[in-house]
């Protein structure tokens, strides 16, 4: 069997075992009641028969012969008493072979004995159409033997014969089953019993065989036992059996096997449906659950994204804030400067009594209203510098490249290399800020193709010498290095990257806040940010920030402190 | 009565501050960037420079580190307008580099003033 199969019928198992019970009970209900019907057919049949028989013997020429047995002279005496009645009867039946039974009645015509030499039960059913056929006379002629002629046919080898039974004060009767064919062959009389055989309504005997007669009756015997049946009482006999078996009590058992196979596949179907439903059912809750788990964790990371698009855009406008702030703020210095230093070499060329030299004077309070201005606002952009935590660069560009992944095009390739925990102080927002920027600004710059690559070292103090950054006082410092392979840039243009507002990009794509906001927060973290390219190759930004000093608890039991 | 050199990159405060010092008796040369310092720095000796620290083309602190080792002698004045990276750095870094004082502005100019006698006093190194 394939495996399909084998996984098929495992899967209905249930539905085609009740199939199979349902069938093989409908099968037997079949049989039995074929059965039944078969019995009761063939004693129809035989009672059909011996009707038909006695139609046909008027229409067709058969030989038959014709018995019939006469009064037994009333001085018999063997039968008639009662005390010798059992074992006459005993005797009867062993010493004549052609009794085959006699059936006792009772007076509610029902048998309550039977005597036999062999097993003839199948006539009891014969037997019990013979009384009521015969009741009436049964019942009033019961001193007197009946004489009515039985007639019999080839087929017909046996008959009942009523015997009266003479009680003083009582009388009822037996039925004999007379073996016709021993009683035709061997002897044509019983004791107290005289039998008249006539062939063709013709008597061929009297009271007693003769010789002659024994040798025509062997003769006729013969014959009517040879091989001359009649064809029409057997065809009849056929067409009997076929029309009983068409009957309105055969098809019983059609319906009944037919309506239990429907039964059982109904049943069947049923409960293979109802597995189906249950195992559909599980299946569909199952998926039910993971859509509901999905949901809920998209639900979150959406929560997450939003609120962390939030903190960057507040961070990105703050720090804009602080850009332009910190922009104007250097020339409103100036301006500032430039009026009270205007103002008071004014004052100083006039009366201090008149009003021009108070107005002056409040000049000169605007400019320190001024002031005050400018550096609130100057610490406020510069608030988030005390706001820093130990921070892990590993898991901080993990997490942001994790957000940003979705919304890169998938022909570009980000890689993360890291050799190093990169544990530093920092705000964590505004280091996710200066990756979203870079990533972002490499992906513009690759037209949405080819591979960004993020490595983070560590390295010592002395490496840096080489390098054009200004001298700090911490010791190792963490280097990442974005590079990507987009269009590069000239050195007029590296030169400008990182000032505010300076963009490549055309009108309304990019604000060219994003690279002077890197900026800022870089050196906001004491660190530094150093520019590379090539035109056709790609450019690379490399971020310097210090490592920081371990706590006692971190580096002595190994702690990482990080969020 | 001092030689004073003072580098400016915006006009309005380069000239009042010209007018300030010139009013407390100071001889001043003014340049507007650290390339016209430097260019003036060959053919003069000023006693004291009042130097901008943020300007276009040459900024301050390179002019600082520069005309230290050109004029030892000659005193150094850092002023700075602020901005978006952090003034007070600069200014220390500008004072780690020779400047004997720094600024913040906008200047109170009666200090810068005085800072000016003092260092032509003393020419010693005065916190403002």
């Amino acid at each position: 069997m394939s495996q399909r199969m084998q996984d098929h019928f495992k899967k209905h198992c249930h539905a085609y075992l009740i199939a199979f019970i349902g069938f093989v009970v409908s099968l037997g209900l079949f049989y039995a009641l074929q059965i039944q019907e078969d019995r009761y057919v063939l004693s129809i049949a035989q009672l059909g028969i011996e009707t038909i028989n006695n139609h046909i013997q008027a229409e067709l020429a058969l030989d038959e012969h014709l018995l019939k047995h006469v009064a037994i002279p009333e001085n018999s005496e063997k039968l008639s008493n009662s005390s010798s009645m059992g074992s006459s009867i005993k005797t009867l039946i062993a010493n004549y072979p052609q009794v085959l039974a006699i059936y006792k009645l009772d007076k509610y015509n029902k048998i309550n004995a039977v005597q036999s030499n062999n097993k003839v039960y199948d006539y009891v059913s014969l037997l019990n159409i013979f009384i009521k056929q015969n009741l009436e006379s049964l019942k009033t002629n019961t001193s007197t033997w009946t004489s009515t002629p039985i007639t019999l046919t080839p087929q017909q080898t046996a008959f009942f014969m009523v015997l009266p039974i003479h009680r003083p004060g009582s009388s009822s009767y037996c039925i004999a089953l007379i073996d016709a064919r021993s009683l035709i062959q061997h002897k044509t009389e019983l004791p107290g019993m005289v039998f008249e055989v006539y062939l063709n309504h013709q008597p061929i005997t009297s009271t007693s065989v003769s010789e002659k007669n024994k040798s025509w009756l062997f003769e006729v015997s013969e014959n009517y036992f040879g091989a001359s049946w009649d064809l029409k009482a057997q065809e009849m006999t056929i067409n009997l059996g076929i029309l009983h078996l068409i009957s309105k009590e055969a098809p019983l058992s059609w319906i009944t096997f037919i309506l239990g196979i429907l039964i059982s596949l109904l049943l069947a179907r049923s409960t293979d449906l109802s597995e189906l439903l249950k195992e559909r059912t599980i299946i569909l809750d199952k998926i039910n659950q993971d859509l509901k788990n999905e949901i809920k964790s998209h639900t979150e990371t959406e929560a997450s994204k939003k609120n962390l698009e939030k903190a960057l855009l507040q961070g990105q406008k703050l720090q804009a804030i602080g850009t332009l702030a910190g922009g104007i703020a250097h020339d409103f210095n100036n301006i500032l400067y430039a009026i009270r230093g205007y103002v008071e070499l004014a004052r100083e060329e006039i009366p201090q009594e008149g009003i021009t030299y108070t107005n002056l004077g409040k000049v000169l309070d605007a400019t320190y209203r001024g002031q005050d201005l400018i550096s609130q606002i100057l610490t406020f952009s510069r608030r988030q510098h005390h706001e820093f935590i130990p921070l892990n660069l590993k898991a901080e560009i993990s997490g942001a490249l994790a957000l940003l992944r979705p919304t890169v095009p998938q022909s570009v390739n980000i890689q993360f290399e890291a050799e190093t925990e990169g544990k530093i102080m920092g705000n964590k927002t505004q280091i996710h800020q200066v990756i979203v920027n870079l990533i972002n600004n490499a992906v513009d710059a690759m037209d949405d193709e080819g591979l960004i690559r993020i490595k983070l070292y560590s390295i010592q103090s002395d490496d840096l010498q080489g390098l054009k950054i200004s001298p700090l006082k911490l010791n190792n410092y963490c280097k990442i290095e974005v590079s990507d392979t987009g269009h590069g840039m000239d050195q007029n243009t590296m030169d400008r990257i990182f000032e505010p507002f300076f963009t490549t990009k055309e009108v309304g794509k990019g604000t060219g806040l994003g690279l002077s906001t890197v900026h800022s927060i870089i050196k906001d973290h004491l660190g530094e940010i150093l520019v590379s390219s090539q035109i056709g190759k790609g450019s690379t930004f490399t971020l310097f920030f210090p490592e920081r000093i371990l706590s006692e608890e971190e580096s002595t039991h190994g702690q990482d402190f990080t969020r | 009565m001092a030689k004073i050199l003072l580098v400016e990159d915006d006009p309005l405060v380069r000239d009042m501050l010209a007018q300030v010092l010139q009013k407390a008796t100071h001889e001043v040369t003014a340049a507007a960037d650290g390339e016209e310092a430097a260019t003036i720095l060959k053919t003069t000796h000023p006693d004291i420079m009042v130097t901008d620290i943020i300007m276009p083309k040459k900024s301050g602190i390179t002019l600082i580190s520069e005309v230290k080792n050109c004029h030892p002698e000659m005193e150094i004045i850092a002023i700075s307008g602020g901005g978006r990276l952090d003034p007070i750095g600069y200014l220390d870094l500008s004072e780690n580099l020779g400047a004997s004082v720094s600024f913040e502005k906008p200047v109170d100019n009666t200090a810068l003033l005085m800072a000016i006698d003092l260092l032509l006093q003393g020419k010693k190194k005065v916190k403002a």
